[in-house]
Order: structure tokens, then sequence, then C-alpha cells
């Protein structure tokens, strides 16, 4: 992932032109047409520090969402966003915080990241973290009762063995390598 | 010009402990389920599936449940949670989840099934249930190029992005990728493409001879693309009452699905049983 340094003080058309060209640029580094989350994933470089200096998500969020929509269009200034998308990216963005907070350990979180979230709690945008995925047992949620197996009809014959039609000795890996083989020579065909 | 889908983008080590096909429109629900039942059984996983509608293409993988749908008469004469009744046996399998960790739990969600679906989870609670536990739901809708089938779609999917918004809520358009371009560029299955979160998995349209021959075969996908197995070949002119060149046709149709389907969620890291 690469890092596009900006250097902005938020005011003015080039901070606008400044900050669309490193969007675009984080774009091109995703190899092309990328998820909205993979996006703001690639973006966090550029992003993460503007937050950190007190830029809103106002300011930031229909940039991202113009580029992420025509990364080759013309993004002119000025641009607004409705409530309900800011609320979208915002949690978005903080979702792949998190996985990288996960992914590079306890107390190593990016700064910039933490007071994101703690500014945005602030503001009521993002409910608080609910904590550790829960490891106990649990019991019953909702119902009177945890079913160990399923209701399954007495009349279900259960799953078909692999390979039924030789008879079970033929793994999935290797019927699979040979569909895949065979699918690549259709392809040559209809070429 | 063909059209670059945006790929699957889940994040690695992800447990999908479920999975459903869900559409108000008819469009290749039960088809997406069979693939990725497909998929699964394919991988070594237990399956636990449940359906709206009555057929006996997904048995071959394991226990099925019908789940049968409040009727409107039943809800006008008072009977209100009927649904949430009916789909018991569903909220007992996720429940279950927590402890079965090699378990899926699959749902091929009829037309009318598929918009009760969301209130049904919502009343369960799961979003915050099941993500407590790392275990994740996997949406899929599917799709096709024309106005009725996305806007069908994108209704759906801001459903599930409102009520298990922790979870994975992922378009499968079914089509010719050259053949978008013949669509103007606000056609709502574009939108759809645009309002995916963790990209999309796309899956090829078959010819339609193709397609309903492999409706009529009710065994697993990978038996019947073998294009190694004659009695797979026999299987299929016996079932589908094709000669021996269509019933290869339909066995390379399988082949087709399963390879997109394959490489369409490569970021699951599901691997075929040795």
């Amino acid at each position: 992932m690469k890092f596009h340094y900006i250097k902005l003080v938020m005011s003015g058309s080039s901070h606008h032109k400044g900050f669309v060209d490193a969007l675009k640029a984080h774009w091109l580094d995703a190899g092309g047409p990328v998820s909205l989350t993979s996006f703001l994933w690639e973006c966090r470089p550029t992003i993460a520090p503007l937050l950190e200096k007190g830029v809103s998500w106002n300011w930031l969020g229909p940039r991202v969402l113009a580029v992420f929509e025509e990364p080759d269009g013309s993004i002119e200034d000025g641009l607004t966003i409705a409530d309900g998308r800011k609320k979208t990216l915002i949690e978005l963005y903080s979702r792949s915080a998190r996985r990288a907070r996960a992914k590079t350990g306890a107390g190593r979180a990016n700064p910039a990241d933490e007071n994101f979230r703690q500014r945005a709690e602030n503001s009521g945008n993002l409910k608080p973290l609910s904590g550790q995925a829960k490891t106990e047992k649990v019991a019953s949620a909702t119902c009177s009762q945890v079913s160990d197996v399923p209701a399954i009809p007495p009349e279900s014959v259960g799953a078909t063995p692999h390979g039924t039609f030789s008879a079970g000795a033929d793994p999935p890996i290797g019927r699979r390598a040979r569909i895949r083989q065979s699918s690549e020579v259709r392809l040559k065909l209809d070429q | 010009m063909s059209y670059n889908f945006p790929p699957l983008s889940i994040p690695p080590n992800t447990r999908i402990g479920a999975f459903a096909a869900l559409s108000s429109k008819k469009s290749a629900k039960t088809t997406v389920n069979r693939i990725a039942g497909n998929e699964f059984h394919d991988a070594g996983y237990e399956l636990v599936i449940f359906q709206h509608d009555d057929h006996n293409l997904l048995k071959c993988f394991g226990g099925t449940t019908r789940l049968e749908l409040a009727k409107a008469s039943q809800i006008m004469r008072g009977k209100s949670t009927l649904d949430l009744k009916n789909h018991t046996p569903l909220s007992d399998a996720l429940i279950s989840l927590a402890d079965k960790t090699n378990r899926i739990v699959m749902l091929d969600g009829s037309a009318p099934g598929s918009e009760r679906i969301s209130s049904i989870l919502n009343a369960g609670r799961f979003n915050k249930w099941l993500a407590d536990r790392n275990i994740f739901f996997m949406f899929c809708v599917p799709l096709r190029p024309i106005q009725d089938s996305a806007l069908g779609a994108l209704a759906m999917m801001e459903e599930l992005h409102q009520v298990m918004p922790d979870h994975f809520v992922v378009p499968v358009p079914v089509c010719d990728p050259d053949d978008l371009s013949l669509l103007p560029r606000n056609h709502p299955f574009f939108t759809v493409i645009k309002t995916a979160r963790h990209g999309v998995i796309h899956l090829p349209a078959l010819a339609e001879d193709i397609a309903s021959g492999l409706e009529r075969l009710e065994r697993p996908l990978s038996d019947i693309a073998d294009p190694d197995s004659e009695e797979a070949l026999a299987y299929i002119m016996q079932a589908s009452g094709h000669d021996r060149l269509v019933a290869g046709m339909i066995a390379e149709g399988a082949q087709q699905l399963i390879t997109a389907f394959e490489k369409g969620i490569v970021p699951l890291a599901l691997a075929p049983a040795e």
C-alpha cells in the first residue's frame, strides 16, 4: 500500500485537487475496480492524517465517493453528501480501521484512527465499540434451547458422498482439477 | 468492451457460518445456492439447508428443511407471528454455529420469503449475536442486467445492509460482461454494483436450454461437471431427456458455473477436500 504524501491546510480549491489526485492514485494502486470497503482501506494513509487534523467527513466524504464512482472523471469542488451516505462511509472506514488494528495487534493502533474514533463517538456518528468477541458459551440467546442438531426431516437422505459416480473413490480435489482443465479447453475453443 | 466487476473483498480468516441467496425477483437464487453448496460440500463442510420452495435440488448436499411461509389469509386472521414460528428451525441452526465450527447454515429463499427474511433476522437479533462470535453471514443477491431484477436487488441489498450491517451482502450479477456496454450508464444494474460494499461474485449467463437442463438434475454440480465420467453423462442424458451432445454441453455449463464461482470466492480460501 503506497503512501501519497499530501500537505494540506484545508482551504481552497488546490487542496481539493490535491486530495482528489491522491484518491485517484490510490484507486490505481488498488489495481482498478474494488469494493468501497477496499477503496477506503487503500485510502487510509491519506484520509487518516486529515481526520487527525479535524477535517470533516462532510468535506472528505463526497470526494471519496466521487472518485470511487468515477475514478476517471473530473471531480468538481463544492460537492456535498447526504447524511445517510456519510454515515455509511464513516462506518465502513471505521471497520477498515478496526481490521487494521486487529492485524497490527492491540496497543499498536494508528493514533489518527483512535482520535477519529473518539471524535466520531463524541459526535454520535459512531456507536462505541462493544468490546471483544465473546468467547464464553451461550446456553440460549432468543430460543429456549440450543439444538445440537437442528430439525432435519426424517426423509432426508443426507449429503451425497463425494464422487458418487465413482463409488466414493474420487476425491473432490482431483475432480476439481479436471473440471478446471476442461473449462480452460472450452474457453480456448470459444476464442 | 468487457466490464470489470470489483472482486469479492473479505478479510482473511473470516468464518462464513451462514449463506443465503435472496431476492424478491426471480433471479437464479437456487442456482447460486447449488453452486455455493457444491463448493462448501467439496471443501468438507457440514451443510444444514433450509428452503422456502419445494424442490430437491439441494438435498444432495445435506439435510434440507422446508420453511413454510404464512399465507396472506392466515396473517389477515391475526396469525401475525406465524412466519417467526415457522423459521424457528433456522434460528436454532444459526445458534448451533457457535458450537459447530464445521457447519454452514444455508437458506434458499423464495421471492416472497426473501421479502420477509430481514424482519425475521432482525427479530432474532442475529446481526450482533453472530458478529460477536466472529461468525458471519454471507447474503448473495443475484441479479440480471434488466431493470426489474436490478431494482429488486437494490432494495434487497439496502434492507440487508440495514438489518445485518456487520455481515456481507454480495451482489451476484449473472450476465455476459460484454453485453453490459448496451446498458445506459444510469441503469440500476450499475447502481447495484456500486452499492456493493465487499465486491461482487460474477457468474456467467448460460443458454436457456443448458440452464433448464441443469435444473432437472439433482446431483452435486461437481459430479455433473466431471469431464471424465461416462456415468455422469449417462445420468444427464437420462434425467434431462437430451442426447449425448447436449448432455455434454450441460456438463460444460456446470463446469462454467463451478469455475466462475470458485474464482469469485478466492478470499474465502476454501479448498476441495483431499
